[in-house]
C-alpha cells in the first residue's frame, strides 16, 4: 500500500538498480487522504461550531439598613413583570402599584410580532427612537465605538427621566429559560432600567385569581409573607 | 468483432485535488472551532442576543435541569491550591498524585468527601458518579457546610493570589459565569445568585447561545 512507484508505469520493483527513471514521479496519496479524512473526522467531532457567548448580568446591592439615597419608581412608570412557569406560554404583568382586584393583571404572549416585544416597543418608544438615532450614527461613522458604549447609559438615551422601570418577578415554578427570555425582550428593547426579584405573597394571590393555581404550593422558598 | 481490451491493472486514479480539498477543510475546522471540553453533565443554554465573547480566566458554575450545581475554575495552579484549603477545611486527605491529577480536571459536581474516589476513577467511573451525585453541597441552613460557598471562597481569594503574585501574566481579574439549562427551575439558580451576594459578587456572566437581534437587522 505504501509504496512509491516511480517512473509512472507499473514495473517500479522490476526496475534496474540505478537506472534513473524519466519524467515526474508518482506518489501513491491514498494514505495521505486516509490521514486527511481522518483529521477532518476528528475535528468535526471534537470540534463546537458555535461559541458559547456571555451575556452580563449586574444585580443591584442589597441596600444598607441606614441607607436613604433610593430611588423611589413613579407609579406611572412600573411595570411588574410575573413569571410563574409560562403556564400556557403567557406571562402576567400590571402597570404601577398592585391593583386589588385581580382584573388587572393582564396576559401576554412572548410572540415576537403580537407579545411582549410589541408592549416594550410602545412602552418605551421614546428611547428606542433615541438609541436607533445613535446605531445609525454610529454605522454612518459620526461617533466611535466608546462613545457608542457609554453614550446608552446616559440620561439622553435609556436612563431618560420617564423611562419605564421593568421589575421581573420569579415565582416557584418559573425556569432559567422563561426569566431569561424576558430578559432578553428587554434587552431588544432598549431596556435597561430593570430589576430582577422574587414574587411576593400578594401578587401571587392575585395571581392565583388568575391562574387558578394555588399560590401556597407555588411559593418560592423564603418568600416574605 | 474484435474483442475489447480489459485492463488488467486497476485504474490508478489522480489523488491529488482530493487532499488538497481534504486538508483545506481540516485547515478550515483547526482555525474556526474551539475544542469542545467534556463536561459532566450536558446543559442546553437559553439564547441571548448579546454577542460578547465568553471571558478568559473564569470560574463557571453550572447548574443543570435537575438543579444540581457543578464547579469548575480554569486555572491549574488555583485549582489545586483551591482543593488543599477545602481539603483542610473539611477534614479530607488527598494523595500528592490526587490533586496533580485533579488540577488538570473540569467542571466536577460531587462533594469533597467523595472528590478522591471521583478522581481516581476513570471515565466510566466518573460518569456513574456524576449521574448520582446531587451537586455541589449548599445548607442553606448552616452556611458552613455549605461546600459551594468556600469553592466560591477559595477560588476567588486564589485566583486574586496567583494573579498578584505573577503580575508578568498580566491575568484578567476572574470573572465569573453561570451555566444553566433552560429547563432549570429559576429558584435553585436564585440559591446560587443568593450565595454571589453574600460573597458580594454583583456582577457576573451568563452564558448563553447567540440569538439574532432584530435591531442590528432593522438598521443595516
Amino acid at each position: 500500500m505504501a509504496e512509491v512507484n516511480t517512473g509512472g508505469g507499473g514495473g517500479g520493483k522490476h526496475q534496474k538498480k540505478g537506472r534513473k527513471s524519466s519524467g515526474t514521479p508518482r506518489v501513491d496519496m491514498t494514505p495521505m487522504v486516509d490521514l486527511a479524512f481522518l483529521l477532518l473526522t476528528f475535528f468535526v467531532l471534537t470540534s463546537q461550531l458555535n461559541k458559547p457567548k456571555a451575556s452580563e448580568l449586574i444585580v443591584p446591592k442589597p441596600l444598607e439598613k441606614n441607607d436613604t439615597n433610593t430611588t423611589k419608581i413613579p407609579d406611572e412608570l412600573a411595570v411588574t413583570i410575573l413569571l410563574d412557569g409560562n403556564k400556557g406560554k403567557k406571562i402576567y404583568y400590571y402597570e404601577g402599584k398592585l391593583p386589588t382586584e385581580s382584573g388587572k393583571i393582564l396576559d401576554i404572549t412572548m410572540d415576537p410580532k403580537k407579545g411582549l416585544r410589541r408592549y416594550i416597543l410602545e412602552r418605551n418608544r421614546k428611547v428606542i427612537a433615541a438609541m436607533n438615532d445613535l446605531r445609525n450614527q454610529f454605522q454612518a461613522g459620526k461617533i466611535d465605538s466608546l462613545a457608542y458604549d457609554t453614550l446608552p447609559r446616559t440620561k439622553k438615551y435609556k436612563n431618560q427621566d420617564d423611562a419605564p422601570f421593568f421589575i421581573v418577578k420569579w415565582g416557584g415554578d418559573a425556569t432559567y429559560g422563561d426569566v431569561i427570555d424576558v430578559i432578553d425582550e428587554l434587552k431588544i428593547g432598549d431596556v435597561s432600567r430593570y430589576a430582577l426579584t422574587k414574587i411576593s405573597q400578594p401578587e401571587y394571590e392575585v395571581l392565583s385569581v388568575r391562574t387558578g393555581i394555588k399560590y401556597k404550593d407555588m411559593l418560592p422558598p423564603g418568600t416574605n409573607q | 468483432m474484435p474483442k475489447i481490451k480489459v485492463p488488467r491493472s486497476s485504474p490508478s486514479l489522480d489523488m491529488t485535488p482530493m487532499v488538497d480539498l481534504a486538508f483545506l477543510l481540516v485547515t478550515f475546522f483547526m482555525l474556526t472551532a474551539t475544542m469542545r471540553t467534556p463536561e459532566p453533565v450536558t446543559v442546553d443554554t437559553p439564547s441571548s442576543i448579546d454577542a460578547k465573547e465568553v471571558p478568559k480566566n473564569t470560574m463557571l458554575i453550572t447548574i443543570d435541569t435537575l438543579g444540581r450545581v457543578f464547579y469548575n475554575i480554569e486555572n491549574p495552579t488555583v485549582r489545586r491550591i483551591a482543593l488543599e484549603n477545602m481539603a483542610k477545611r473539611f477534614e479530607v486527605k488527598f494523595t500528592e498524585e490526587q490533586l496533580v491529577k485533579f488540577s488538570n480536571m473540569q467542571s466536577f459536581g460531587v462533594s469533597v468527601k467523595e472528590l478522591p474516589a471521583y478522581i481516581d476513577g476513570d471515565a466510566s467511573k466518573r460518569k456513574v458518579m456524576d449521574a448520582a451525585t446531587k451537586g455541589i453541597p449548599i445548607d442553606t441552613a448552616d452556611q458552613d457546610k455549605s461546600e459551594l460557598r468556600f469553592w466560591i471562597y477559595n477560588g476567588r481569594l486564589e485566583a486574586k493570589r496567583f494573579s498578584d503574585e505573577n503580575p508578568k501574566l498580566q491575568l484578567k481579574p476572574l470573572r465569573i459565569a453561570i451555566k444553566a439549562d433552560n429547563k432549570s427551575a429559576y429558584k435553585k439558580i436564585d440559591f446560587v445568585l443568593d450565595e454571589f451576594k453574600r460573597q458580594e459578587i454583583f456582577n457576573f456572566n451568563l452564558i448563553t447561545n447567540l440569538e439574532a437581534n432584530p435591531n442590528e437587522k432593522k438598521s443595516k
